[in-house]
């Protein structure tokens, strides 16, 4: 039996709102909060009839014992008409909230069970009126429905219904495009069932931080309507009246239009930091804490054998006792931890292991692109010839022109790695313009003629258009051309094909082929393929758990000369065509489970 | 035990002059109890055939028949028959709820056959008894149905999404790329378990992939597609050591083999 615990999400909700409750904004919101919704409830019982009270001896008097903020033109106590005034701010409020969510949500999930057509008709009208000013809308709403606290809760109301509308109807599109949606429609799970099964519960979390965020903005807009005269009406008062009553005496004396202006942007405040808060503790909002954290823990002392060894010159890579963690949790997972290696000029080294293994972080750090709050640590990381372990980021910075002309990446994913909005030829020229001190056309022409080295046809003609126009293929030989533009002394492929048909490998491997050889460029090529990785390196590291656990010639590891038992289980677990089929596929697990047997 | 059989199927997407024609009059069969691989690149329309068999998309003509009866329909009776074709997906980290435990979620496949057979549903209990047996039938522990899925590592999914198909008892499996967003070290143990499953249930599968030596392990027979388009339909060991198209044999070589260099490399 498995020792796991399982902890509900309810359970882990609660926790993560305890915890974000300790947090200052937190605390601020949660107690602002509280005394709203008390003065809310126990303000008018309380007060209420000396609110109102209209005092001709006391009219418009300044600040006294008995009148903290002094009195407004019938001698009423201002302070206390604005704690009052608490009640109606916040309840209508909160009441045009609750409609224009409630119908914003009904309104965003109908296209998802709705017939096509109808839901596309639905769509657009939501999109029109998103692009439609919310403050027309309210005012056009409010003069339409007339004066009143009615009027003005609707208007509010139905001028939120857009925005969380849409809203809602990306966030259920995205849901409703995912394979578990697929599934339950594949087992016939009604539509009314996977819409609250599935797709409502996946969205209610952002629902709710902007209905809160939403509250917030209705208080302001009711106060702002009834300031105008077309929201609340005497004898009612709520904060925007009491700003419109005091504001004509403003100079006089400027309490009378101070104190509910203060009250209406600290509940505002209050909401926001209260959606704010909800948001982290729900993980929409994303939160990095740095707080609290144990310190780094600190590398092995003990040298091993091949981290005593300097790096030599003759190396274009040497890296030592290499180590990335980030935090988690509150502590530090180090995922990859003492990896050394060296990779000679022209050299070609493949680095495979599972996902999680670290083998994309060790390209990373080598690259120095580790972001905070990562941390590398290592020893040496030496690339032709300067070291860059242990530099800050200003000095690497320094750096960076050396690095951006003597490395280049190419990561798996050519369209996230282009940005989707700028032409190619610009991006393949940048780095040129920006590290090699070319000017724009020179540039330019630079990029074209690396665009043709690619094998992209038509060279001048593509480098006008943007990466969707580009094939998968092609953008990734768009990005090995981005790479040349320097002189490459080492180009880092990190699973550069895996998102390729096969025969789209081919081509780009044999353009990483060319380039290499003519560049003599050495390449750390990491893919988990490991009949691609040995039909195109020298070398293979193999990583597992952080580490590095064999370091082989391909032709070694292909004759089955591995040393250690993972690469040789991996070797055995890969299906060829020449597998036996008459017997299960050798897994890793069961070669696991014989070592430590 | 049932067959499965496309019919001059063809599916279009969109309309007029930009319309994609994704599969263009595809025939092949099935046989009972039998593993069909279908090998082919991305946009050659093999996820296709198998999305409009569970009716995830709409075929613009030609049919797709289980035991000679149309899966096409779309009233009741059809989505009934429908049920007995179920899919597991590619992506073993979208297609399980993040919200709903294990255990729900295989849940859903078993009142499918409920659904489907007519009975009432069952007692809580007989879920429970049930799901646990699904589980067990996958090679988890029972343990597992309380767990939500970020627990569990990629080719765990993929047992939970197998024992939630085979809860809704399919007579016809089909497996999109279930190995494909595994770790190479994991895929075996799926592929294992795949065949077992078979051997023991006796569904007749659909395994659709780019991976030849995956194909080559798991099925009987392979339709090689290209771009919409059956180009090679026959026994598995027939097809892969003598293809006969052109378009086979590109797929064939393209694929780096181990212990072979790639292609002859460039001049050093």
């Amino acid at each position: 039996m498995t020792t796991l615990t399982t902890v509900a999400p309810a359970t882990r909700r609660i926790r993560s709102f305890v915890h974000q409750m300790r947090t200052p904004t937190g605390a601020i919101a949660v107690i602002g909060t509280v005394l709203l919704v008390g003065l809310a409830i126990f303000a008018p019982a309380l007060w209420g009839a000396e609110a109102t009270e209209v005092n001709v001896d006391l009219i418009a008097q300044g600040p006294s014992p008995e009148h903290l903020l002094g009195t407004d033109s019938a001698g009423r106590d201002i302070l206390l008409r604005t704690l009052v005034a608490a009640r109606t701010s916040l309840m209508y409020g909160m009441l045009a909230t609750l409609i224009g969510v409630s119908l914003g949500v009904i309104v965003g999930c109908l296209p998802s069970i709705l017939p096509p057509w109808i839901g596309r008709l639905v769509t657009a009208v939501v999109n029109m009126l998103v692009a439609f000013p919310a403050l027309l809308l309210v005012l056009f709403l409010a003069v339409f429905f007339g004066q009143g606290a009615t009027g003005a809760v609707f208007a509010l109301g139905l001028a939120i219904v857009p925005d969380i509308a849409r809203l809602c109807q990306t966030m259920t599109a995205s849901v409703v495009g995912r394979d578990f949606v697929s599934a339950a429609k594949v087992l016939g799970v009604p539509r009314t069932a996977i819409l609250f099964r599935h797709i409502i519960p996946s969205v209610t979390d952002v629902i709710v931080v902007n209905a809160t965020m939403a509250a917030a903005s209705s208080l302001t807009a009711m106060a702002g309507l009834s300031f105008l005269g077309i929201g609340l009406q005497a004898p009612a008062y709520d904060w925007g009246r009491l700003l419109s009553e005091g504001l004509a005496r403003m100079y006089v004396s400027p309490a009378a239009a101070l104190t509910p202006a203060i009250a209406v942007t600290l509940a505002g405040i209050v909401l926001t930091m209260l959606g704010d808060t909800i948001g982290r503790a729900l993980g929409v909002t994303p939160v990095i804490s740095m707080r609290k954290l144990a310190g780094l823990p600190s590398r092995s002392a003990k040298p091993e054998p091949d981290r005593a060894v300097a790096p030599q010159p003759e190396n274009v890579l040497s890296v030592r006792d290499l180590h990335v963690s980030f935090p988690a949790l509150g502590k530090w997972v180090t995922p990859v931890r003492g990896v050394s290696f060296d990779i000679a000029r022209g050299e070609r080294v493949g680095i495979v292991g599972e996902s999680g293994s670290g083998k994309s972080l060790t390209a990373l750090a080598v690259a120095q692109l580790i972001e905070y709050p990562g941390r590398v640590e290592a020893d040496a990381i030496a690339f032709d010839g300067v070291d860059y372990a242990g530099m800050s980021e200003r000095e690497v910075t320094t750096h960076a022109a050396d690095l951006g002309l003597k490395m280049s990446m190419v990561f798996q994913d050519p369209m996230s790695s282009l940005n989707p909005s700028l032409r190619v030829g610009p991006q393949v020229a940048e780095t040129a313009f920006l590290h090699g001190g070319a000017i724009r056309t020179q540039a330019s022409d630079q990029a074209t003629d690396r665009l043709a080295e690619v094998g992209i046809q038509n060279p001048k003609m593509r480098a006008r258009q943007y990466p969707f126009q580009f094939s998968g293929g092609m953008r990734q030989r768009a990005m090995i051309a981005m790479g040349l533009m320097g002189t490459p002394k080492l180009i880092i492929a990190d699973e550069p094909t895996t998102a390729l048909d096969a025969t789209v490998q081919r081509t780009v491997m044999q353009v990483l082929d060319r380039v290499a050889v003519e560049h003599g460029s050495a390449v750390m090529f990491i893919s988990h393929d490991i009949a691609l990785v040995t039909g195109f390196c020298e070398r293979v590291l193999v990583m597992y758990h952080g580490e590095i656990v064999e370091d082989i010639s391909s032709a070694d590891l292909v004759a089955g000369s591995a040393v250690h038992p993972y690469t040789k289980a991996l070797m055995a677990s890969i299906p060829t065509l020449t597998t036996d089929r008459s017997r299960p596929m050798a897994t890793v697990a069961d070669f696991m489970k014989e070592d430590k047997s | 035990m049932s067959s499965l059989e496309f019919r001059n199927l063809v599916v279009d997407f969109g309309r007029g002059p930009k319309t994609v024609h994704a599969v263009k009059d595809v025939s092949f069969m099935v046989p009972q109890g039998s593993t069909v691989g279908v090998l082919g690149e991305s946009g050659s329309g093999k996820s296709t055939i198998a999305r409009v068999a569970v009716g995830l998309e709409h075929a613009t003509s030609g049919d797709i028949l289980l035991d000679g009866r149309t899966l096409l329909q779309s009233n009741r009776a059809g989505r009934m028959r429908r049920s007995q074709v179920q899919m597991v997906f590619q992506d073993p980290y979208s297609s399980l709820n993040p919200r709903m435990t294990i255990g729900d979620s295989i849940a859903e496949g078993l009142h499918a056959s409920y659904r489907r057979s007519k009975q009432p549903l069952p007692s809580r209990r007989q879920i429970a008894a049930e799901t646990q047996e699904l589980l067990g039938l996958v090679g988890l522990d029972s343990s597992y149905a309380g767990h939500y899925p970020r627990r569990l590592s990629g080719g765990q999914r993929q047992r939970v999404a197998l024992a939630r198909a085979l809860g809704a008892k399919p007579s016809v499996l089909l497996a999109d790329e279930i190995t494909s967003a595994l770790d190479v070290s994991v895929q075996g143990t799926v592929l294992n378990l795949f065949r077992k499953l078979q051997s023991e249930l006796g569904f007749t599968a659909l395994f659709i992939s780019h991976n030849l030596a995956v194909v080559r392990y798991a099925c009987d027979y392979v339709a090689v597609m290209d771009k919409g388009d059956l180009v090679e339909f026959g026994p598995v060991d027939e097809i892969l050591t003598a293809p006969k198209h052109p378009s086979t044999r590109a797929l064939i070589e393209a694929v780096p083999e181990m212990g072979k260099p790639l292609f002859v490399p460039a001049h050093r």
